[in-house]
C-alpha cells in the first residue's frame, strides 16, 4: 500500500482511479471464479468431461485468475476482468443449477440449454437484472414454477425456458417488468404451464418478435394488449386450451407476421362461430405470412373468397379438423407459393376446383374426410411437384384421371372411400416414386393392370385395392414389389390361383386376399415370407392342405383360413399355438388339435416333412441378408420418425429373443471378405475402406468398414441413425442391407453394384471401363437428382448428403444410378453438432469429417465452420 | 448452432457434377491448373465461347448407332446441362434452385432425348430399326 500511496502523490487523480479499479477488477474475476466453481460443485454428472478445464487455481495472482476466461464455455469482457457469458449448452450435464450462478454480476448471457439439469430454477437469477440479456434453460428437466423474480430482469432480450417440466401459472411479472420491456424472444413452450397468458392492459411487449407458448395447458383468451407487439413475427400458441374468438384484433396489428400457429385450441370464429371472414381480413396486412395453422379448433364458417385477404407468400395453410362448410373457392389458386394445403376433416362440399393446378409449387394436398362431390379434375395431373394427394373419404365420382401418370414426384395417392368407377389407369405405373397407393372402397372394375404393378416395384409402404369390383387373376408382376409392406386385395372378384411367386415380396408384413374367388391350393412360399405377421385368405375357394411353412413361421401372429375348402390335419404347434377355431371356421374338412376343432380320426404322418425343414434351413441365411427392419406403415407422415424409433427398439428386442434371425456377425463379415483381405478392397474414402464380399448364400455385397478413429465418435448414436437411414428408401439411393457394430468396429453392408461408380466411367482412361453415352449420362444425372430430391424433400427425416461426387454415384446392371454415402454425413453431423457449441475449441479433432470434398463443396462452406 | 450442412450445398455439388461431365475436367484439376473453380472456368466461356467445350463433350459422349440428325438436339441438351450446372453453382446459396426443380429439369432433358428417334421415325424409314432397338 505504501507503493500505492506514493503513486497517488506523484500522479494525476485519473491514474489513481484506473489503478483502484484494477484492484477492484482483480476482486471481481476472483469472485467470479469462486462462483463458477461453486456452480460446478452442484453438477453431479459430466460424461463429456466438458468442465474439466474448470480447475481452481490456488494462486491469487491475476495472471492465474485470467485462466477463468479460458475455461470451456466461459467468456470474459475484453479486459478479462469479469465473466460476461456462460454457454455450456448441450454438454449432457446433470445436477441442480446452483444459485451461486447469480453472483456472476457481469453476466449478459446464460445458456444452460440441452442438458439434464433438474430441480427448480433458482430465483436468485433475478438479481442479474442489471446485466442479463439472454437466459436459455430450455431442454432440461427443470420443474416447479417459473420464479417471479425472473420478472426483475428488465434488460432481458431473450428468454427460453421451453421443453422442461415447469408447471403452475406464468408469473405476471415475467411479461410485465417495468414500463417498456426489452423482451424480443419468449419461449415457454412444451411445459405444463396453466392459467392465462398474463399480459395486462398496461403491459406492452413492444419489442417482442417471437412468442412461443405451444404445448402447455394455458386457458383464457389471447390478451388484447398483445396488439402492442406490432413487430411480432412468430406466434405459436398451438396445443393449449385457449378459447374465445380468433384474435383478429390482435393479429391485424402485426404486419410482420411470418408464422401464425393457433391449432389445437378451443377458438371459435366470429358471429357465434359462423364467420371466418373477419379473421382472414385481419391478415390482409401481413404480407410476409408464410404459414397459417388453425387446425383442430372446431371453427365454423366458410372459406369462400376470404382467401383473397391472404398473402401471396403463404407457403402452408392448415385448416383441417374444423367445421368449415361450403365449397373450396377457386380463388385459392391466387396463393401461388403454396406447397401445403390441408382442408381435411371439415364439412366442405362441392367439387375440387380445377384451378388448384395453377398452384405449381404444391407438394402436399389433403382434402380427405369432407363431402366433396364431382369428378377428380384431370388438371391435378399438371402439378409438377405433387408428392401427396389425399382426397379419401369424400363423395367423388367418375374415373381416376389418366393424367396422374404425369406426377413423377407422387409418393402417396389416397383415393379410398369414394364412388370412383372405371378401371385402374395403366398410366399410374409411370408414378415410379409411389410409396402408398390406396384406391380401396370404390367401384373400380376391370383387372389389376400389369403395367401398374410391374412398374411400381418401388412401392414401399402399401398397396390397397380392397373393396372394389376388380376381377381376373393377380398379375404375376406383383411379385416384383420387394419393398412393399402391406398388400390388401380383399373384397374384390379376383380369381385363379394365388401365385406362389408372391413369396418374392420379401418385405411383406400384411397380406389380405380374403373375400375373393381364389381357388386351388395355398402356396407354401407365403408361409416363408420372413416378415409376414398377418395373413387373411378367408372366404375363398382354396383347397388342399395348409402347407407346414405357415405353422413354422416365427413371425405370423394373425392368420385366417376360414370359409375355404381346406382339408387335412392341423396341430396347435408353432405359430398356430395361439390360434383358435375362429381362424378355421367353415373349413369343415380340417381336423386337429386346435381348440374347438374336430379331432382327426386317424393319424397322418407326413412323408414330406423333410422338405419344409430343408427349405427353412436354406431360407435362414437369406433372411439374414435381407433382414433390414421396415417402416411401420403410417398414414401420417408427421409421425413417421416417431413410429420408426419405436420399431427400432422392437426390432432389437426381437432380434435378441430370436436366434433364428441373427444379424450379420463380425465373423460372417470376415468370412465374406476373406478376412478383409487387401484383394477384396475396392475403395477407400474419408470414412474408411470398402471391401467386396460374398455371403454364404452367394449374395454379393460391399462392406464399408468405418475408420475406427471416426467410429469412436459415433458412439451410441450409430445404431439408431443407421436404423433411420435404412428407412430412407428410394430407387436411386443405395439401401443399407444391414449393419454390424461392435466396440471399435462399425460396418455397413450394402448391395454390390456390378458397374461400379460413375467416377470409373467418366474417366475410362484411368480405369479402362466401357464408355457411357450422352443419353445414359442424362439418365444418370436425372436419377441422382431424383435421389437427392427425395432426401431433401420427401424422406421421413430430412437428410443432407454433404458429399455428392462421381465416386459416390454407383451404377447397377441396368445403369440406373444409385447415390451412396448419404447417411454417413448425417451420422457425422450428429457428432459435430454437440461439438460445435464448444466455441471453436474442439474443431481440430473433427476437421477431417466436415462436410464435402474439395472441388464439390460450395464456396464459403469450408470456412464458415469456424465462425 | 449446428445447421451448417444445408441442402443448398448438395445443389452446388450436383451443379459441379454436371459441369464435370460436360467439360471432362475434374473440379480438382481446375483448381490446380488454372487457379479457378470449375464454375468460374465454365462461366468464363459462357455464353459465346462454349462451342469448343460442347464439341469435345459430343465427341466423348456421342451415342452410337443413332442418326447424325440428332446432333443438333444433343448440342442443345449439353448446353442446357451447362446452364443448369451454372445455375446450381451460383455463389449465393439462396439463388440456387432447390433439388425438386433440378430433378424436374433433368427429367425434362431426359424426355427431350427420347424424342429424337421418334421424331425421325416419320422423316426417314431407315432409322426405324434404330429407334426400336
Amino acid at each position: 500500500m505504501d507503493y500505492c500511496s506514493l503513486l497517488v502523490v506523484s500522479f494525476l487523480i485519473t491514474v489513481m482511479t484506473v489503478l483502484a479499479s484494477k484492484e477492484n477488477d482483480h476482486e471481481l474475476i476472483k469472485s467470479d471464479q469462486i462462483s463458477l466453481l461453486s456452480f460446478k460443485s452442484s453438477i453431479v454428472s459430466d460424461p463429456q468431461n466438458s468442465l474439466s478445464s474448470w480447475i481452481s487455481s490456488s494462486s491469487s495472482s491475476s495472471s492465474m485468475l485470467v485462466d477463468v476466461c479460458n475455461w470451456s464455455g466461459v467468456k470474459c469482457n475484453k479486459e478479462s476482468t469479469q465473466v460476461i457469458e456462460l454457454d455450456i449448452s448441450g454438454r449432457d450435464l446433470g445436477g441442480e443449477i446452483s444459485p451461486s450462478i447469480a453472483n456472476l454480476t457481469g453476466l449478459t448471457v446464460l445458456d444452460l440449454s440441452r442438458n439434464f439439469f433438474v430441480g427448480k430454477i433458482p430465483p436468485e437469477i433475478g438479481s442479474l437484472h442489471e446485466t442479463l440479456k439472454q437466459l436459455s434453460l430450455s431442454e432440461n428437466l427443470l420443474h416447479g414454477n417459473i420464479p417471479q423474480e425472473l420478472g426483475l430482469l428488465n434488460r432481458l432480450v431473450y428468454l427460453d425456458l421451453g421443453s422442461n417440466r415447469l408447471n403452475g401459472s406464468i408469473p405476471v411479472q415475467l411479461f410485465c417488468n417495468g414500463s417498456s420491456s426489452s423482451l424480443q424472444y419468449i419461449d415457454l413452450s412444451n411445459n405444463s404451464l396453466t392459467g392465462e397468458i398474463p399480459l395486462n392492459y398496461h403491459c406492452h411487449l413492444k419489442e417482442l418478435r417471437f412468442l412461443l407458448l405451444w404445448s402447455n395447458k394455458l386457458t383464457g383468451t389471447v390478451p388484447s394488449s398483445l396488439s402492442n407487439s406490432t413487430n411480432l413475427k412468430w406466434m405459436d400458441l398451438e396445443s393449449n386450451m385457449l378459447s374465445g374468438e380468433l384474435p383478429s384484433q390482435v393479429i391485424s396489428k402485426m404486419p410482420q407476421l411470418q408464422f401464425l400457429y393457433l391449432s389445437y385450441n378451443h377458438f371459435v370464429s366470429h358471429n357465434n362461430n359462423t364467420n371466418l371472414e373477419p379473421f382472414f381480413a385481419s391478415l390482409a396486412n401481413s404480407s410476409d405470412l408464410q404459414e397459417l395453422e388453425l387446425a383442430g379448433n372446431s371453427l365454423g364458417g366458410e372459406i369462400t373468397s376470404s382467401v383473397r385477404h391472404l398473402s401471396v407468400n403463404l407457403v402452408q395453410i392448415h385448416l383441417d379438423q374444423n367445421r368449415i362448410h361450403g365449397s373450396i373457392p377457386p380463388e385459392i389458386s391466387n396463393l401461388l407459393n403454396l406447397t401445403l394445403l390441408n382442408l381435411s376433416s371439415n364439412l366442405l362440399s362441392g367439387p375440387i376446383p380445377r384451378e388448384l393446378c395453377k398452384l405449381s409449387k404444391l407438394e402436399r394436398v389433403y382434402l380427405s374426410n369432407n363431402h366433396l362431390t364431382g369428378e377428380i379434375p384431370m388438371e391435378l395431373g399438371d402439378i409438377p411437384r405433387l408428392g401427396l394427394l389425399d382426397v379419401s373419404r369424400n363423395n367423388l365420382s367418375g374415373s381416376i384421371p389418366d393424367s396422374f401418370g404425369n406426377l413423377s414426384q407422387l409418393r402417396r395417392l389416397l383415393l379410398y372411400g369414394n364412388h370412383l368407377s372405371g378401371t385402374v389407369p395403366q398410366s399410374l405405373g409411370k408414378c415410379i416414386n409411389l410409396e402408398i397407393l390406396d384406391l380401396s372402397h370404390n367401384n373400380l372394375t376391370g383387372t389389376i393392370p400389369v403395367e401398374v404393378v410391374s412398374n411400381l416395384r418401388n412401392l414401399k409402404l402399401y398397396l390397397n385395392l380392397s373393396s372394389n369390383h376388380l376381377s381376373g387373376p393377380i398379375p404375376l408382376e406383383l411379385s416384383k414389389m420387394d419393398m412393399v409392406l402391406s398388400v390388401d386385395l380383399s373384397s374384390n372378384e379376383l380369381s385363379g390361383k394365388i401365385p406362389p411367386q408372391l413369396g418374392s415380396c420379401i418385405a411383406l408384413e400384411h397380406l389380405n386376399l380374403s373375400r375373393n374367388g381364389f381357388s386351388s391350393t395355398l402356396p407354401s412360399s407365403l408361409g416363408q415370407l420372413p416378415y409376414l405377421k398377418e395373413l387373411d385368405v378367408s372366404f375363398n375357394r382354396l383347397t388342399g392342405a395348409i402347407p407346414p411353412s405357415f405353422q413354422q413361421s416365427s413371425t405370423l401372429k394373425h392368420l385366417n383360413f376360414s370359409f375355404n375348402l381346406l382339408s387335412g390335419n392341423v396341430s396347435d404347434k408353432g405359430s398356430f399355438s395361439k390360434l383358435t377355431i375362429e381362424s378355421f371356421l367353415g373349413d369343415s374338412l380340417l381336423c386337429g388339435s386346435i381348440k374347438g376343432m374336430q379331432a382327426c380320426k386317424k393319424k397322418h404322418k407326413y412323408p414330406s416333412v423333410l422338405l419344409p425343414v430343408l427349405l427353412s434351413l436354406i431360407a435362414t441365411p437369406v433372411l439374414c441378408v435381407f433382414g433390414y427392419p421396415l417402416v411401420q406403415r403410417s398414414r401420417f407422415g408427421k409421425n413417421l420418425t416417431v413410429y420408426a424409433k419405436e420399431e427400432v427398439e422392437d426390432e432389437e428386442k426381437q432380434n435378441q429373443n430370436d436366434p433364428k434371425y441373427p444379424r450379420i456377425s463380425y465373423q460372417q463379415l470376415i468370412a465374406a471378405t476373406g478376412g478383409f483381405n487387401a484383394s477384396s478392397l475396392i475403395g477407400s474414402g474419408r470414412f474408411g475402406h470398402v471391401y467386396k464380399g460374398v455371403l454364404r448364400n452367394n449374395t454379393k455385397v460391399a462392406v464399408k468398414v468405418l475408420d475406427p478413429k471416426t467410429a469412436l465418435e459415433f458412439s451410441g448414436s450409430f445404431k439408431r441413425e443407421c436404423q433411420i437411414l435404412k428407412r430412407t428408401r428410394h430407387r436411386n439411393l443405395i439401401r443399407i442391407i444391414t449393419t454390424c457394430s461392435k466396440p471399435g468396429f462399425n460396418a455397413l453392408v450394402l448391395p454390390l453394384m456390378p458397374n461400379g461408380s460413375l467416377e470409373r466411367h467418366l474417366y475410362p482412361g484411368e480405369y479402362s471401363s466401357k464408355n457411357l453415352d450422352l443419353i445414359q449420362l442424362v439418365n444418370i444425372c436425372s436419377d441422382v437428382a431424383e435421389g437427392i430430391a427425395y432426401l431433401h424433400h420427401y424422406s421421413p427425416v430430412k437428410v443432407v448428403h454433404c458429399d455428392l461426387k462421381p465416386s459416390n454415384i454407383l451404377l447397377d446392371d441396368e445403369m440406373t444410378a444409385l447415390v451412396t454415402d448419404f447417411g454417413i454425413s448425417r451420422l457425422v453431423q450428429g457428432v459435430e453438432e454437440t461439438v460445435s457449441t464448444d466455441d471453436s475449441v474442439s474443431f481440430g479433432s473433427t476437421d477431417g469429417l466436415l462436410c464435402g470434398s474439395v472441388g464439390y463443396i460450395a464456396p464459403g462452406t469450408q470456412f464458415s465452420q469456424h465462425h | 448452432m449446428g445447421k451448417r450442412a444445408s441442402t443448398h450445398g448438395d445443389v452446388y455439388s450436383f451443379g459441379v457434377l454436371l459441369l464435370e461431365i460436360v467439360s471432362g475436367r475434374r473440379p480438382t484439376d481446375v483448381l490446380v491448373n488454372e487457379g479457378s473453380s470449375l464454375h468460374e472456368f465454365m462461366k468464363s466461356h459462357y455464353p459465346d465461347s462454349l462451342e469448343g467445350i460442347i464439341e469435345q463433350a459430343l465427341s466423348r459422349w456421342k451415342p452410337q448407332g443413332k442418326p447424325e440428325k440428332c446432333e443438333k438436339l444433343w448440342r442443345e441438351v449439353i448446353l442446357e446441362m451447362i446452364e443448369l450446372g451454372l445455375v446450381c453453382t451460383q455463389y449465393n446459396p439462396s439463388t440456387r434452385p432447390d433439388m425438386l426443380d433440378v430433378a424436374h429439369e433433368m427429367g425434362r432433358l431426359k424426355e427431350y432425348l427420347f424424342a429424337c428417334p421418334s421424331l425421325l421415325h416419320f422423316s426417314s424409314q431407315e432409322t426405324q430399326g434404330e429407334a426400336s432397338s
